[in-house]
């Protein structure tokens, strides 16, 4: 990997981390486990948009494991980990169906983003309640599964308009 | 088209999703309760029967305080850092547990 590119990864890990920091700090808007806003799934979505899945899945493993690191507990890593590889996996693979359908070259517009995000979001909470139910080993967990998949499209759409916004801004030096 | 298709599947997953949380939440309660812990049921109380009362379960060195009264049941007090448990307030949906992911406990209506 250059060093031009380590360095990116890196500025965006740290500012993943601290969007995933900040966020904790807030209480949860609506009382059911798992619910947020996922505001490091905006960096995930500018990742997904610009790097290749190798050093996306890097910067989202350096990111759960310092997250958990600073702020979690084993447990807590274990969700986020499931979730984690799940939106990564479900992110990636809309981008390849989505590049498929695209002359090579062009670069996707604002509503990839959106979708990637939203994606990614609903993706999360399924590999989040799948963990849960591995870790807390009962199903029970799986009744907020429609809960969070609703709140994941809403959180998604948010987080993707941001991601969107975000990679107006963002040079590609 | 392809991006209509990606659009079409999250409608569907939404609107199936909303139906089916609403369905959820709005079940009726049940009368036997279940507190389980990973997969072993800690205690399992009848709440039409079920005396005023309030008990702690331990999960290593946290807790959940659990409180029982009038036939209803709730987390009061738990040691979580999220204390969403305690926030779910009255277990009042038979396929909606009150659920504390920190301490591995699930209150739920046994079937």
């Amino acid at each position: 990997m250059s060093p031009k590119k380590m360095t990116q990864l890196s500025l965006l890990t740290a500012a993943a981390l601290i969007l995933y920091l900040v966020e904790l700090q807030f209480p949860a808007p609506i009382p059911v486990p798992g619910i947020k806003l996922g505001l490091a799934n905006i960096i995930t979505v500018v990742a997904v948009e610009r790097f290749r899945v190798r050093e996306t899945a890097l910067l989202v493993a350096v990111r759960v494991i310092l997250g958990a690191f600073f702020a979690g507990s084993v447990s807590t890593f274990l969700f986020s980990a499931g979730g984690a590889v799940c939106c990564l996996c479900g992110m990636s693979a809309l981008k390849r169906f989505l590049s498929a359908g695209r002359t090579s070259g062009s670069r996707s517009g604002y509503k990839n983003l959106v979708l990637y995000s939203v994606t990614g979001a609903v993706f999360h909470n399924i590999g989040q309640i799948s963990a849960a139910v591995l870790v807390m080993r009962n199903p029970g967990v799986l009744a907020y599964l429609p809960v969070l998949m609703v709140t994941g499209c809403v959180a998604g759409l948010f987080t993707g308009v941001c991601a969107g916004e975000v990679e107006k801004r963002l040079p590609y030096v | 088209m392809r991006k209509k298709i990606v659009w079409c599947c999250i409608g569907v997953v939404f609107v199936v999703s909303s139906v089916w949380s609403f369905l959820i939440v709005c079940s009726p309660p049940g009368h036997r309760v279940e507190i389980v812990q990973k997969d072993v049921v800690v205690k399992s109380i009848d709440l039409d029967h079920a005396k005023n009362e309030e008990f702690v379960v331990y999960y290593g060195e946290s807790s959940n305080t659990i409180h029982i009264e009038d036939g209803e049941i709730w987390v009061s007090q738990a040691q979580c850092p999220d204390h969403i448990c305690m926030k779910m307030g009255k277990l009042s949906s038979e396929n909606l547990p009150i659920v504390c992911l920190p301490n591995h406990l699930i209150i739920r209506f046994a079937e």
